[in-house]
């Protein structure tokens, strides 16, 4: 058995089950939303009357803070009860007659949830560049 | 190739058998299984599936023990569950992928039995389609090709037609009766027809315990010259059904064809050719009143 192949089918069917749900979607919509919010100045860092320019190093810094925040928050909740969903779909008790060890099976929940909260990162840091360009206070991109 | 059920049992919490000393030992062919409803035919295909463990007892496939190795069978076994699930947002292609991979297929097998399959089961033109707006009966089609992916030397399927139309349902036991030379295929269903048209052998299976284990001819044999024709008017209908084991009915102009299960011939009653339906129910009927003495 090709164990790399194995996973990486494992985590992708899940990946992919879950990025099409649509609570995957509204929960990314929000999360671009408050990155929108940051970067227009709705949300806004001040030190004491100081805000810093919004160049790159500003803007991912916002970025840094809005997705450790939302991410331990609101993407607990898009990734919980990965063995649950198996069983609630009755796919478990398919997988249990295959020769999937508990282990393997487990790691590639794990991966596949690290897949999922990354897609979200992903898709915040391209909004962050774009928002970047919008603001318009310094255009020098720097990743 | 063999599979052998030796005393195994199951009890669930609380003193719930659902299958008390049950043995049985198969070899290639179609094992139809039959039994009432909560008669332990699903907790016996997780047993043999190796979902559940048996509470006493053992299974073994080619003298492996499965409770030491489940791998062994794991590696060559089909199954398809009575509450067969997909995951919704993936289509056909990408479901079954997974679970070729997950049975250990490599990449190029596991691409042309997708194709082969899906063709089989008459889903290539819906195969881009997100499982979620499947049919009922596509569903269970779609759980039909997981079941063949690796081709296995173990098929075992747990009401496999419900769902399906007649178009399919026939289509399945062909496939079932192609399939049965070169493994073992224990058919669980309580659909007689389906039995009838594809098992090899029979096992009856009531309360946990096994009642019958044998060819379609020999249960036949068991019930020749008990079956009779009797024609009744409605009002009859009740005090007959006290009387006699009843295996059919049907109204017609003259009053109500009923089919009796019994050793000597009711009053002005005529022999019938027994079927299968007839077998199963006398063996039954016959192991309860076993039971109940």
């Amino acid at each position: 058995m090709n164990h790399m192949r194995v996973l990486y089918h494992l985590v992708r069917a899940d990946f992919l089950e879950r990025v099409r749900r649509y609570n995957f979607l509204v929960t990314l919509a929000f999360a671009i939303y408050l990155g929108y919010c940051c970067v227009t100045g709705k949300v806004v860092i001040r030190l004491d009357e100081y805000r810093g320019v919004y160049n790159s190093a500003w803007v991912g810094c916002l970025m840094a803070l809005v997705a450790t925040m939302f991410l331990s928050l609101i993407g607990f909740y898009i990734v919980k009860n990965a063995i649950q969903r198996d069983q609630e779909t009755r796919v478990g008790q398919i997988l249990a007659a295959t020769p999937i060890t508990k282990s393997f099976y487990t790691v590639a929940k794990m991966i596949s949830n690290f897949a999922v909260l990354a897609a979200m990162v992903a898709v915040m840091a391209i909004a962050a560049v774009i928002m970047q360009g919008l603001k318009a206070e310094d255009t020098h991109v720097q990743l | 190739m063999k599979l052998s059920i030796e005393r195994v049992s199951k009890q669930y919490r609380g003193d719930l058998w659902a299958l008390r000393d049950f043995s049985l030992e198969l070899r290639p062919g179609v094992l139809g299984l039959l039994g009432p409803n909560g008669a332990g035919k699903t907790t016996l295909m997780s047993v043999l599936s190796t979902i559940t463990r048996a509470t006493h007892g053992r299974v073994l496939w080619n003298d492996i023990d499965l409770a030491q190795n489940p791998n062994a069978i794991r590696r060559v076994l089909g199954y398809l569950p009575q509450d067969f699930g997909v995951y919704p947002n993936l289509n056909a292609v990408e479901f079954l992928e997974y679970l070729a991979a997950a049975k250990g297929l490599d990449a190029p097998t596991s691409r042309r039995r997708i194709g082969e399959l899906l063709d089989l089961v008459n889903l290539n033109d819906v195969r881009k389609r997100p499982l979620g707006g499947f049919s009922g009966g596509m569903k269970q089609r779609v759980g039909i090709a997981q079941a063949l992916l690796n081709d296995p030397q173990l098929l075992i399927v747990d009401e496999p037609t419900a769902g399906l139309d007649p178009e399919e349902r026939v289509r399945f036991r062909n496939l079932l009766s192609e399939l049965s030379g070169e493994r073992v295929v224990i058919l669980s269903t309580h659909i007689v027809s389906d039995v009838e048209a594809t098992a090899t052998d029979i096992a009856l299976i009531s309360a946990g315990t096994l009642v019958a284990h044998a060819a379609p001819e020999e249960l036949l044999r068991q019930v020749e010259g008990k079956v009779w024709e009797d024609v009744v008017p409605s009002s009859e209908m009740h005090a007959i059904k006290q009387r006699y084991l009843i295996s059919g009915t049907a109204r017609r102009s003259d009053g109500v064809h009923v089919r009796i299960l019994a050793a000597s011939a009711p009053n002005g009653a005529q022999p019938l050719v027994p079927t299968l339906e007839d077998a199963y129910l006398y063996c039954l009927n016959a192991h309860r009143a076993g039971v109940a003495a």
